[in-house]
Formats: C-alpha cells, sequence, structure tokens
C-alpha cells in the first residue's frame, strides 16, 4: 500500500461538505415529521431550497477544488480496523457532487407538479413522506460521492437504497412491489460483493487526510473481480443490468430520473476510486477484459434501446449503453480516459435526467409511455421535443452540450491505449469503438423521431394546443437542466482541468 | 480589425443570431423578424470574413486568434487566418448570405423558427470548422454541421409526401426506395457519425504522440506521426484520419446519406452542397494532407493509403455521375452531381499526394471547390424556384420552362456550362486543375476522371434539355419567382461565368493557398478535357432532334437502367446487410434478454422457495429436538457470541453482511414468488 499526496490539500474551517451533505437530510426529516401538515408546494419549495442552501455551502469547497487541490472537511473520526471516516472533495468527485447537487435540486422542483399527477392517479397524497425519501436517497448519493472510506461509501450507498426502493414500491408502476424487491436484492448484493472484496484487501480508505491517496493495495485478482462485479452490478454492466429495466421504468419518474442518472454512475465512479486507485499495479492486466466488457455493454444496451416499445424502458437500456462508456474510460485506465469517464457520468447525468425527466412530461400530457401510440409530437410539444433534443445530444456526444468533451476524452483515451496493438487489434478495436458509438447517435435519433417527428401517432390527439403553457412548470426544470449541460460545454475547463489534473497525479501517473 | 479578429467576428455573429432566434421564438415574435436576424447574423459574418480576406489573403505566416479553452487537453479556441481559409471562409460565408436571402421569401412562416436556429448554427459551425487552428475547435465545428445537417435534413418533419426523395413503391432485393425527410435525416446523421468517431479516433492518435491538437503544431511536428509507419498502423490510422472527410464528402459508400438529403427545403440542399457540410471534409483534406503527406509519403504503405483513397474517390466521381444519367428528380440529379463533383476534388488531393505533390493536389482540390461552390448553388436555387413553379420535383413534369422564366433559364445554364466544364467557365478551368493533379499519380487515373467528365456533361445536358428545352408537360403555370429568390441566384448565374474569366487572376490566390508558386498548365489534358465537355454536351443535340433511344423496349438496356436508377443496388445491400441484420440482431437479443430475465427472477426464486419447503419439512423433524436441546445450547452459544466480540469493526461489519445478504435473498425469495 502506498500513498499518493494529489496536488495538495485543504482542510475547509468549517464543515461545508458534512452541511451540504446533512442540509438536504434535516429537510427530509422535517418533511416527514410535517407530514400533511405542509402542503405539497411547501415540502417542493422545503427540499429545493435545501440543496440550494448545500450548493452554496459548499461552494467554496468547490471553489478551492478548481486550483486542484483535494478540500477535506474538517469533521472526521477514525475507527480502528477501518480507517479514517471523512467528506473529501476533489478534481473526481467534484463533477459527480455537483451533478447530484444540480439535478436533485432540479428534480425536486420537477417532482412537485408531476407527483400532484401520480398522487391524483394513486388517489392519495403522501408529499411529506416522498420528499423525506427523495432526501434521504439524494443525500445518500451525495455522501456516497463525498466519501473518502469505502465503508464509508457502503454505508452511504445502503442510506440510497431503502428509500429509493420504498419510493419505487409506494409510488411506482406496474408490479411496483416486485419491482421494488428485485432493485432492492439486486442492488444489495451488488454493495456488499463491493464489501466483501474490500474485506478480502483489507484496505477502505481511498483518502487519508494529511497522508493522501490511498493505492496499489493489493494484486489479489479475486478481491478485485469482487469490487468490479459488486459496482458493476451498480452499474449495470451487460449481464449485471437486469434489475436496471425494471426499476428504471418503473420507478415514479422523478426517481427515475435520480437512478438512471446519478445512482447507477456512482459505480463507475467508486471504481476509480477502489479499483484503479487499490490495484493499480494489476488494473492493466484486466484492461482488455474490462474493454470487452464495456464494448458489450454499449452493444447490448444500445441494440436492445432500438426494439424497445416503452419510453421509459427505452432510457432505462439506454443507461445500460452509457455505462458501458463510463467503463470504456476506466478499462484503459489513462488520464484522458479516466476523465472521460468522471465527465461522462455528468454529461449523462444531465441528458437522461432530461430524458427521463421528457418521459415523465408526456405520461402527464399525453398519458401514454407506449412508443407505439407516440409520433409527431414536436408540432403540438414544440418546447419538450427542444428539450428531450438537448437530452438526446447530451448522452450522443454532440455540441453544443458536456457530451461532446466526454466523447472527446473517453475517444482521447482509447486512442492513446490502442496506438500501441498491433495493426489488426487496432483496426478490429477502431471498428468496434465507432460502431458502439455510432449505435448511440442510431437510437437516440430513433426514439426521437418515433417520439416526435413523422405522422401524429395515436396519442397526439389528445394533447392540446396549450398543453405546455398549462405545464411549464414540469418543462421549466429540464430547461434548465438543458441550460447546464450547455454552459459546461463553454466552461467545461472548470470541470475537467482540476479532474484531469488529480487522475495524472493519482490514478493514472 | 486584423484577419483573425475578423475571423472570430464571422464565427460569433452566427452562432449570436441563432441564440437571438431562440429568444425571439420564445417570445413569439412574427416569423419575419427570425428571418431578418438570422440574414442580418450571416450578413456580419459574410462582412467579417471579407475583411479576414483584405488582411489576410497575403499574411505569411498567418493571423491567429486564440483563447484557452481546455487546458488540460491543450485544446484552444484557435481562429488561423491564412490564405487556404480566409478564401473558404468567404465562400461559405458570401454562398451562405445568398441563400439565406432567397430562404427568407422560400421558407416564409412555417418552421421559421426551426430553420433560422439551425441555418445560423450551421453557418458559424462550417466557418469554425474552417478558420479554426485547433483539430478539436474544427471537430466542434464539424459536428454542429452534423445536427443543423440532421435537423434541417428533416426540416419537412411531418413526412409530407411533396418532400420525399425517391419513387414511392419501388423495391429493389426488397428495400423500400422511398425516403420521408425524417429518414433522410437520420440516415444523414448516422452515416456521417461512422466518419467522425473514425475521425477522432486518428485525432486522438496524434495526440497521444504529439501532446497537442493544434494544427499549426502539428504542422511542424508532423514527422512525430513516423512511429506509426514503424509500428505497422500508419495506413489505418490515416484511414481513420480521413473517415470524417470520407463520411461528410461523400464518398462510396458514405454517398448514400447525401443522395437522400434531398428531403430538406432546396435552400438547404444548397448550402449542404455547395457552401457548407460536404465540403467540410475536402476541406479537411486541402488543411491536412500537405501536413501529413510529405513527412510521411516516403513509406510504402502511407503511399499506398494515399492511391488506394484517390482510386475511392474516382470510384466514387465515376459511379455517382452513372447514376445522374438516369435519375427522374431534378435535385437528384443535382446530388449525384454534387458527390461526383466532390470526388474530383478529393481525388485531386489524395492522387497528387501519393505522388509526392501535395501543393499541386490541394491547388487542383481547392480550384474545383471554389467555382463548384457558385455553380451549384446557382443551380439548386433555380431547381427549388423551378420545383415550387410546376410543382413537382420529376423532370418528367417539367420542360420547355425558358418560355416562362427566362431569367431562371440563364442563370441555370451559366451554371450548367460551368458544370459541364465548358470553356470559359470556371469550372473548365477548376477541372483541369483537378485533372492536372489527379494525373501526376498516373495516367490511368486521369483518363477514368476524364471519361467522367463526358458523363458530367452528357448528365448535365439531358437535365438542361428536360427541364428547359422541349415542350412544356406539367400542369401548373410555371412564373418566375419574387425578386428575393431570384436575384441571389441570377447574380450567382453570372458569377459562375465571372469567375471563369477572371480565373487567371483568381487562380494566383488559389496558388498562394497551395503554397504553389507557379501554376503549370499541361496542353494536352486541357484540350482533351475540353473535348470530353464538348463531346458530352452534344449528346443535347440527340435530344433536340428527338433521337432517343427506346431504353424500355431493350431488357439489356432496361436492367442497365434500374441498376443506376436504384444506385448500383448499393442502398439495398446496406439495408439488407447491415440495418435490417442490425434489427433482427436486437430482436435476437431480447429474446436473450427475456430468457435471463425469467431465469434470474422467475426460475431462481422457484428453486428457491421449493427449497426453503423442503427445509421446512427437515425443519419440523428437528423441531422438537431443537425445542429441547435448544435451552442446553444457549450457554454455549453466548459463550461463542462473546468470544465472536473481539472489538474488531471489521467482524461485526462481515456478520452484518452475512446476516443482511441471508435476509435480503430470503425474503426476496418468499415475496417475489
Amino acid at each position: 500500500m502506498s500513498y499518493v499526496a494529489g496536488i495538495g490539500e485543504t482542510v475547509l474551517n468549517y464543515p461545508a461538505l458534512w452541511l451540504a451533505f446533512v442540509i438536504p437530510l434535516i429537510s427530509g426529516f422535517i418533511s416527514l415529521f410535517a407530514g400533511n401538515k405542509m402542503s405539497g408546494k411547501a415540502h417542493t419549495i422545503l427540499t429545493v431550497s435545501s440543496w440550494i442552501l448545500a450548493l452554496l455551502v459548499a461552494l467554496p469547497a468547490f471553489r478551492e477544488v478548481l486550483s486542484g487541490a483535494t478540500v477535506v472537511d474538517p469533521v472526521w473520526t477514525t475507527l480502528p480496523g477501518i480507517g479514517t471516516f471523512s467528506l473529501v472533495l476533489d478534481g473526481v468527485s467534484a463533477p459527480v457532487a455537483l451533478s447530484v447537487v444540480l439535478v436533485s435540486m432540479l428534480i425536486a422542483w420537477y417532482s412537485y407538479p408531476y407527483m400532484a399527477h401520480r398522487f391524483h392517479e394513486l388517489g392519495k397524497e403522501s408529499w411529506g413522506l416522498y420528499f423525506a425519501l427523495y432526501q434521504f436517497f439524494t443525500a445518500g448519493m451525495l455522501g456516497a460521492a463525498l466519501a473518502s472510506n469505502g465503508v464509508l461509501f457502503y454505508l452511504f450507498l445502503e442510506l440510497t437504497l431503502i428509500p429509493s426502493a420504498v419510493l419505487i414500491i409506494l409510488y411506482g408502476y406496474g408490479d411496483r412491489l416486485r419491482v421494488g424487491l428485485i432493485y432492492l436484492v439486486w442492488t444489495h448484493i451488488g454493495a456488499l460483493l463491493l464489501l466483501l472484496g474490500l474485506f478480502i484487501i483489507g484496505a477502505y480508505d481511498f483518502y487519508v487526510p494529511g497522508k493522501g491517496y490511498v493505492v496499489a493495495v493489493s494484486s489479489s485478482l479475486l478481491a478485485l473481480a469482487l469490487i468490479v462485479v459488486g459496482l458493476g452490478v451498480k452499474s449495470a454492466y451487460a449481464g449485471l443490468h437486469l434489475w436496471l429495466p425494471y426499476a428504471h421504468a418503473e420507478a415514479p419518474t422523478p426517481v427515475s430520473a435520480l437512478l438512471s442518472p446519478l445512482l447507477i454512475g456512482l459505480g463507475g465512479y467508486a471504481l476509480v476510486r477502489a479499483g484503479l486507485g487499490f490495484f493499480n499495479g494489476v488494473w492493466s492486466d484486466v484492461s482488455w477484459i474490462l474493454l470487452l466488457w464495456a464494448l458489450a455493454t454499449m452493444f447490448y444496451g444500445g441494440f436492445l434501446v432500438l426494439v424497445q416499445k416503452d419510453t421509459k424502458r427505452l432510457f432505462a437500456y439506454s443507461s445500460v449503453s452509457q455505462m458501458g462508456y463510463m467503463l470504456l474510460g476506466l478499462a484503459v485506465a489513462n488520464r484522458e480516459g479516466v476523465t472521460g469517464s468522471i465527465l461522462h457520468y455528468a454529461a449523462h447525468a444531465y441528458g437522461k435526467a432530461i430524458l427521463f425527466g421528457t418521459a415523465g412530461v408526456l405520461i402527464a400530457l399525453v398519458g401514454t409511455r407506449k412508443l407505439e401510440e407516440l409520433g409527431g409530437l414536436a408540432r403540438r410539444l414544440p418546447l419538450t421535443a427542444s428539450i428531450a433534443l438537448i437530452g438526446f445530444m447530451l448522452i450522443s456526444g454532440l455540441p453544443p452540450t458536456l457530451g461532446l468533451w466526454s466523447e472527446v476524452y473517453l475517444v482521447f483515451g482509447y486512442a492513446r491505449w490502442a496506438h500501441g496493438l498491433s495493426s489488426t487489434l487496432f483496426a478490429l478495436g477502431a471498428v468496434a469503438v465507432i460502431a458502439a458509438m455510432t449505435l448511440t447517435v442510431i437510437y437516440s435519433f430513433q426514439a426521437f423521431r418515433r417520439m416526435f417527428l413523422g405522422e401524429f401517432g395515436p396519442a397526439a390527439a389528445r394533447v392540446s394546443e396549450h398543453a405546455e403553457k398549462e405545464h411549464a412548470d414540469l418543462i421549466a426544470p429540464l430547461i434548465i437542466i438543458g441550460f447546464i449541460g450547455a454552459l459546461f460545454f463553454i466552461a467545461i475547463a472548470l470541470l475537467a482541468d482540476p479532474l484531469a489534473q488529480l487522475v495524472s497525479a493519482v490514478y493514472a501517473a | 480589425m486584423d484577419a483573425a479578429m475578423a475571423a472570430f467576428v464571422a464565427v460569433i455573429a452566427g452562432y449570436t443570431a441563432t441564440v437571438l432566434v431562440i429568444l425571439e421564438s420564445l417570445l413569439g415574435l412574427n416569423w419575419k423578424y427570425k428571418a431578418w436576424t438570422g440574414v442580418a447574423g450571416i450578413g456580419v459574418a459574410a462582412l467579417a470574413s471579407v475583411i479576414a480576406v483584405a488582411t489576410g489573403v497575403h499574411a505569411e505566416h498567418g493571423s491567429v486568434f486564440s483563447v484557452d479553452w481546455l487546458p488540460s487537453l491543450g485544446v484552444k479556441f484557435a481562429l488561423r487566418v491564412d490564405t487556404l481559409s480566409a478564401i473558404m471562409g468567404l465562400v461559405v460565408a458570401v454562398l451562405s448570405l445568398f441563400i439565406a436571402l432567397y430562404s427568407v421569401e422560400y421558407i416564409g412562416e412555417w418552421g421559421a423558427s426551426r430553420y433560422w436556429i439551425f441555418y445560423t448554427f450551421f453557418v458559424s459551425s462550417m466557418l469554425l470548422l474552417v478558420y479554426a487552428d485547433d483539430l478539436i475547435a474544427m471537430f466542434i465545428g464539424w459536428e454542429g454541421t452534423g445536427i443543423s445537417s440532421w435537423a434541417l435534413i428533416g426540416f419537412y418533419f411531418d413526412d409530407r409526401e411533396e418532400a420525399w426523395v425517391g419513387d414511392p413503391g419501388r423495391k429493389r432485393l426488397g428495400v423500400p426506395m422511398w425516403f420521408t425527410p425524417t429518414h433522410s435525416a437520420l440516415r444523414a446523421i448516422s452515416f456521417t457519425r461512422v466518419g467522425d468517431i473514425g475521425m477522432l479516433i486518428g485525432i486522438g492518435v496524434v495526440y497521444a504522440l504529439l501532446g497537442t491538437v493544434s494544427i499549426s503544431a502539428l504542422a511542424h511536428e508532423s514527422s512525430a506521426l513516423v512511429p506509426l509507419v514503424v509500428k505497422g498502423i500508419a495506413a489505418i490510422w490515416l484511414i481513420l484520419f480521413y473517415l470524417g472527410a470520407l463520411a461528410k464528402s461523400a464518398q462510396f459508400p458514405f454517398h448514400e446519406w447525401l443522395v437522400t438529403a434531398m428531403t430538406g427545403p432546396t435552400s438547404v440542399s444548397a448550402l449542404i452542397h455547395a457552401a457548407t457540410m460536404v465540403k467540410a471534409g475536402v476541406y479537411f483534406a486541402l488543411r491536412l494532407t500537405p501536413i501529413l503527406a510529405p513527412a510521411l509519403i516516403a513509406y510504402a504503405s502511407v503511399k499506398e493509403a494515399y492511391t488506394g483513397l484517390a482510386w475511392l474517390s474516382l470510384f466514387t466521381a465515376f459511379a455517382t455521375a452513372t447514376m445522374a444519367l438516369v435519375a427522374r428528380e431534378l435535385k437528384l440529379v443535382l446530388a449525384y452531381s454534387t458527390a461526383s463533383q466532390l470526388s474530383y476534388m478529393l481525388a485531386a488531393v489524395f492522387a497528387a499526394a501519393a505522388a509526392g505533390h501535395a501543393a499541386e493536389g490541394v491547388f487542383g482540390g481547392f480550384a474545383h471547390l471554389v467555382s463548384h461552390a457558385v455553380f451549384k448553388a446557382t443551380l439548386f436555387l433555380v431547381a427549388g424556384a423551378v420545383i415550387h413553379a410546376v410543382h413537382s420535383r420529376y423532370m418528367d413534369d417539367m420542360g420547355g420552362l425558358k418560355k416562362y422564366m427566362p431569367l431562371s433559364f440563364a442563370a441555370f445554364l451559366l451554371a450548367a456550362l460551368s458544370l459541364a466544364a465548358l470553356p470559359p467557365f470556371s469550372g473548365w478551368w477548376s477541372k483541369d486543375a483537378a485533372v492536372h493533379a489527379i494525373s501526376l499519380m498516373s495516367h490511368e487515373a486521369a483518363m477514368f476522371a476524364l471519361i467522367t467528365a463526358v458523363l458530367t456533361a452528357i448528365y448535365t445536358s439531358r437535365m438542361l434539355y428536360y427541364v428547359f428545352l422541349g415542350e412544356y408537360r406539367g400542369h401548373g403555370h410555371p412564373h418566375e419567382p419574387g425578386k428575393l429568390m431570384l436575384y441571389p441566384y441570377f447574380i450567382l448565374g453570372i458569377a459562375s461565368l465571372g469567375l471563369g474569366l477572371a480565373w487567371p487572376w483568381i487562380e494566383h490566390y488559389i496558388a498562394l493557398a497551395a503554397g504553389l508558386h507557379e501554376v503549370e498548365a499541361e496542353m494536352g489534358l486541357m484540350v482533351m478535357g475540353t473535348a470530353a465537355s464538348i463531346l458530352g454536351l452534344s449528346t443535347i443535340a440527340l435530344y433536340m432532334r428527338g433521337l432517343r433511344i427506346d431504353i424500355e423496349s431493350s431488357p439489356t438496356l432496361r436492367t442497365i437502367k434500374d441498376f443506376l436508377y436504384d444506385r448500383w443496388f448499393l442502398n439495398a445491400i446496406i439495408y439488407r446487410v447491415i440495418v435490417y441484420p442490425g434489427k433482427r440482431f436486437a430482436e435476437l437479443l431480447s429474446v436473450v434478454e427475456r430468457a435471463l430475465d425469467r431465469l434470474a427472477h422467475e426460475a431462481i426464486p422457484a428453486v428457491g422457495l421449493f427449497l426453503i419447503k423442503r427445509v421446512h419439512i427437515v425443519e419440523n423433524v428437528y423441531d422438537t429436538g431443537l425445542q429441547t436441546s435448544m435451552p442446553s445450547q444457549v450457554a454455549i452459544l453466548s459463550e461463542k457470541v462473546r468470544s465472536l466480540q473481539s472489538g474488531d469493526m471489521r467482524d461485526y461489519l462481515t456478520y452484518f453482511v452475512v446476516g443482511v445478504v441471508l435476509a435480503a435473498v430470503i425474503s426476496a425469495f418468499v415475496i417475489i414468488t
């Protein structure tokens, strides 16, 4: 085991990171106890404000990260045998944490009009419980992104698991109890495999304040396999993805818009810390396997998108394919690839939040998830179509969206890895990457076409001319997310520079 | 204002207009505001491009505007005005302005927001890729043209029938041969995407070796790419690097996207074919070939790669020209012609590079790019007016329009003669320069190019005859369009002649752009080129005299005609070999997926439930025993438990984990089933 110093450490003089985690949690408890004493709107305002406050509190920490520093929260504790429980924000976790904060904030706003619609369908309002679970879930994700320790990461992951499963069971669609349990069992087993892997190597700290990043801990392939498979379940890599289409399709749509973009990507994120970092020495030996797995995931998810008949299942399979992108960057494990992976977390977060949001708009305005009933809707819902296009552009890597940069980094990472291959392998690999990435564009624009273009589907008759105006509050948060996705296209250096610096200093030296 | 600053203004002007049109749409303003905002944005860009030429065309090392964009990847928002980019920027911006003016009337109110948002984004993206001195900045412009072309090709997204391409109901090998706008748009973005990712891998390799994506830096350090030769991947890398250009510039088999892209409004076709998008690939080759080829051409694999690319382009030129011979739709003839002419440009660049004379290739390719831009814009804009006037896209419904639309005929004729490469039109000069560059590689190649030139002149006469000469066969009452449509193409038509007359002066600048000090002309080739043009054009006399072969009555001719008409069956083959099997593969995967799903979520839990029941029976047997023996065991157990409380957090967590796993698995089995 060795420590790598990173670029510099800043210990905050107040616990900004813990506060950013605790504030939404408190808001969740308030919602829980207030229950029906507060109106849905009040719960929404509380939740959104808690995230704005969390962002403001954490802003100085984000500013410090821009200079490349690893920002440590002053409140930490050391447990014998486990290591240090602290919260850390650095170039790698900042894009992840920022995505969690921003998407949680905006999807909370989106939740209000959407859940009003859903509660109406279910015949019972329970705003307090909804937002309480929402906050435990989202705060847990923020905690996981900031955790400096594998066990702490695991605990935060557990914190996300129960509330999100309950959200599915209470407010989801279809056979939601069954779906909730499928989700619970699979991802729980995934998290446990991760933990078992960590137990085998006996190292838990990702980062130790004062010492640095923990790398090259072990060369045990068994432990590595457990960790990769464990996190692979979370990230739904091909073969381990069976739970995902259920959970993401049947969850209440705002929860889908959190699960798909934010939660599953955390698997890829943790793979940087507990995979690439801990197994520095042997990672390159398994690069091949991971690369093939990444391509398989991109193809498997991508091809299945093409045959989906349900908008939310379609987006769910697209998430599988997008996790393949993240794994591709991790597989090649160089500076560009890993940077691309984390950037793709963010690009996919904004893109998929928008897309699930759009599916929700269609559910609320058109009353269907069936693709065969859609078609031609851009004429009735031009704003929804425009924002959905931005979502598709984000995942397809088209300008002016952040997705372009993650794609550039990922392809560059692949190119750096591949240009040392023999000519046959170089050619085959290039063909595979080209095909896999083209598939994303094909399924995205094919889906867009089936939903919004061409002749009117049967559902179009149900949409009034003024539907968008009446449901502006459902679309507005999505527009803001799209705007963020475009803003980071221009201001990419804010995300990518500290990230790439840290990756090259620690994880891909 | 220095040249690079002017280039910056040119790029930003259109993007600013994009934002303004979006705001105007949100505010619900009248369509005319959006249209004129778009025109104004492009107007500013055109003005700036003129300034860039005026101040930058002679600059020795170019004028550079550079802002850091992404330092960790060395990406800069870097623009560079040298002779090549200055002239190219001028061509792009000015033609786009003409087409924008035409569009105001042509597009009108329906879809105005969309049209002007993507039009301005398109033009700005094209200007970005032209002026870019950074491969990634160039790539961003490149992808920008991709997304906007998708939107504009599918502009009539309600898939109205008059916007279709191909004959509804016609199938070849069971594959439909007609295309709706949204289908064509999807084809365009998918086909070009293949090339784009290839190109990005190619750029990524450059970055891995040089640590930079700056084009200027690459120019100085291109020898750093030699290790690729040593590794044996140079040829593959080269093809990947050019793959984006091949796809965008419609080289076989990518030309398929271009010919169906006719579903867009005609103004969009003019924009895509004349000034932007398809020219991007050629421009990429013009910009980068003189940097790469000299450093690498000494190596056999690279030379072979360039030779292969040159023959691919020559083949594309020929193949698409034969398709143009039999097409019935006016825009389709023009589309085939574009693919064919683009291939001349690329063939010139690649062939001359293979011969070790990259500069001559740039000269030939660029000369033809400039002249083609002007005459093809004219042809498309007139075609738009004609189709509008006769309410049909088929040439069968045209004819004799000379009488009804004399000014349009004049503009079309001037441009068509340029396409047919008749002296002294600009097309004659430029095609000669291209053929000269091709001849540097081999005489066979030059001959092949000349045969294609004959075909070009033949389909040009056919088109001229069917549209403007003979008797009117349509039903409507054709008439000249409004001034805002007529003037732009009339001026451009005159310009294709004017360019030809002023060519010796223009040639000087094109040579400067190519880095050539003197332009060689080969008398023999010039004579043959002129002869090819006259030979092909003379076929119009056959039409005029009514001497036409009855193709339908001869089975052989009919088969050949169908083969050409159905684009050498290539579209059908692509669908049969890639698209349909892809779809079937997806369906097969969904069966696999269902099976896995059943296994994981039904079979395994069922087995579990079965086992649990068995355990239950076993449990009954032991029940009594346990009831009695349990108490006595408790004492021992508590002993053990105490020893487990070692104080090590890790052990607790392990127990917790094991317990939770068991609990979760068991509860799942019970509840799911």
